[in-house]
């Protein structure tokens, strides 16, 4: 069982959820600060998966013996769980894909047919190269044009720009709910809102946003919302994909065969409806009931009281890297979520990495899948920190004093 | 101080990532090339020129990290106004060497030697061989230009 249950967030109890938190690498506490990359599994989900394998596995759906059909009902109990997590209105609306890239090449790949060459796509110089490319193509497919709306020197987005951008012809406006590089978060529902006078759909990248905030997609109004599970403590494999229903019901399907198909003859071929339209093959059934068990984990521990816990560690972080004096944060966002991206004054990132990872500290550096954002600050890395609600304001210290020695020594 | 990496960062190394020697565009080349790598967004790009059967003006630019850097001033100096025939062998070595930790300076310089240490830091090894990968692309291009 989960540390659950408990009326007051207890970090060290919670910690002890997480086996993988207690180990040491290069002789040193394990600080494990790459939680934008991939969050770490509670127990609970581990043991689900395992327990799935041992007791319970077998194809899902066709089978009428006991093992599919308790397959089945466990599959299919996490996309209700899913669709409950985020307010979605019915389960049919909750697509199982591989992850947040997959979910966002779906709608793309199957938009293709309703695209035209005097249409327009627009997205944000601070998205994710999967939410840039998979449109990329979309418009070389069509002859569509992409559009970029612009970001000011603090990593936001200037609304203003954005709306001059949308128009008659903009058929979709795709962006992050929360920058993976800069942890920007934008005001994605004024935006919808922006956009839907327009008649514009609207895509949600809701990769770094899922395990860190709320969300409630009928609330926010979106058309479409993307998320792993695997930045949401569940497994690696598995994510998905939120559509409002008509939308996905005017949807070409993706790929073909398995699960999506309801009736097959040499001459024609019958769609399975909603949600296995889009569900071809067998799905990754351990992992979709990894992320259900991830998702009864933090209802558990409550996620305003582990947002609470990343606010009050970023909030911490932000205080202490602003007294280094060689540190340039990259993104100033106000409303920002646990990442937080600096360059050190000639020193690259790849040292940096180097010598926290000597410390045990886990940190990505480089350019965070976000090349074009690079270009924008004219830098080739950052140094990320993305934290967790299982992280500590003493792990801070640990970094600051790591990046301290890095700067005596490389400089 | 964790020993190992006061033995990668050691004074050669930070010396000629902190002050590449060759570094820079020059302003007459013959043959350049860009090396990229696309896991951190390191970039490099190789000049010389070609005079008679040697490679001179040997020189580099670099987007990277010391190691990179190093690693392109190490290399410049070893390359330049090496003859031909024996370059693309030379680069082929260095690589091999810097792979498995075990450059010899019976055939390369002593300060070549501070690549030995990358060996123990495998996340690094793609950032000191890219200007040896980008070096040797650039002269097989040549060659193959040549037939």
């Amino acid at each position: 069982m989960p540390s659950s249950n408990k009326n007051i967030f207890n970090i060290d109890e919670i910690r002890k959820d997480f086996p993988i938190l207690d180990q040491e690498i290069n002789g040193a506490p394990l600080i494990y600060f790459d939680n934008a990359a991939s969050t770490q599994k509670p127990k609970a989900v581990i043991d689900a998966i395992k327990s799935y394998y041992e007791n319970d596995h077998s194809n899902v759906h066709r089978g009428v013996h006991s093992l599919s059909i308790r397959a089945t009902d466990l599959y299919e109990a996490s996309r209700k769980k899913v669709a409950d997590y985020i307010n979605a209105n019915s389960t049919d609306e909750i697509i199982f894909t591989k992850g947040t890239t997959d979910s966002i090449n779906l709608v793309a790949s199957s938009l293709t047919k309703s695209i035209q060459p005097s249409d327009e796509i627009v997205i944000t110089t601070m998205e994710h190269h999967s939410n840039i490319v998979p449109w990329q193509e979309l418009c070389r497919r069509t002859g569509a044009s992409l559009k970029v709306a612009p970001i000011d020197d603090n990593g936001e987005l200037i609304i203003d720009e954005l709306e001059r951008l949308l128009c008659k012809d903009t058929k979709i406006l795709a962006l992050t709910h929360t920058s993976n590089t800069l942890g920007t978060i934008n005001p994605i529902k004024e935006i919808i809102t922006m956009a839907h006078h327009l008649n514009i759909k609207v895509l949600i990248d809701g990769a770094q946003a899922i395990g860190h905030q709320n969300i409630d997609v009928q609330d926010l109004d979106c058309d479409f919302y993307a998320f792993s599970g695997h930045k949401l403590y569940g497994p690696t494999g598995i994510g998905v994909l939120y559509g409002k229903e008509d939308l996905l019901n005017e949807l070409e399907p993706y790929q073909f065969g398995g699960e999506m198909i309801l009736k097959v003859t040499f001459d024609e071929t019958t769609y399975n409806s909603l949600p296995y339209k889009f569900e071809a093959g067998t799905p990754n059934i351990a992992a979709a009931i990894g992320l259900g068990k991830a998702i009864e984990y933090i209802e558990s521990i409550n996620l305003n009281a582990c947002v609470k816990q990343e606010n009050v560690v970023t909030e911490y972080s932000l205080k202490k890297l602003k007294d280094l004096s060689n540190i340039k944060l990259i993104g100033n966002s106000e409303n920002r979520s646990s990442i937080i991206s600096f360059t050190i004054e000639n020193i690259h990132p790849h040292d940096i990495g180097t010598i926290l990872n000597q410390r045990g500290i886990a940190m990505r550096t480089g350019h965070h899948c976000t090349m074009p954002l690079m270009d924008f600050y004219e830098i080739p890395g950052t140094i990320r920190a993305s934290f967790s609600f299982y992280n500590t304001e003493s792990e801070v210290d640990e970094m600051v004093a790591a990046l301290q020695t890095a700067c005596e020594m490389l400089g | 101080m964790n020993m190992e990496l006061q033995n990668l960062y050691q004074k050669t190394m930070i010396q000629h990532g902190n002050n590449p020697l060759n570094f820079g565009k020059p302003q007459e080349y013959e043959h350049t090339e860009e090396g990229f790598n696309a896991l951190c967004g390191d970039k490099v790009n190789i000049y010389f020129r070609r005079m008679e059967n040697k490679l001179i003006n040997f020189s580099f630019v670099s987007v990277g990290c010391i190691v990179c850097k190093a690693s392109g001033s190490l290399m410049t100096e070893e390359l330049n106004n090496k003859h031909l025939e024996n370059v693309a062998t030379s680069i082929d070595n260095a690589m091999i060497g810097i792979h498995n930790g075990n450059l010899k300076n019976d055939f390369f310089s002593n300060d070549l030697m501070t690549l030995n240490q990358i060996k123990k830091f495998p996340s690094r090894l793609k950032c000191a061989l890219l200007p040896w990968e980008t070096a040797m692309r650039l002269i097989n291009n040549m060659k193959n230009n040549a037939r």
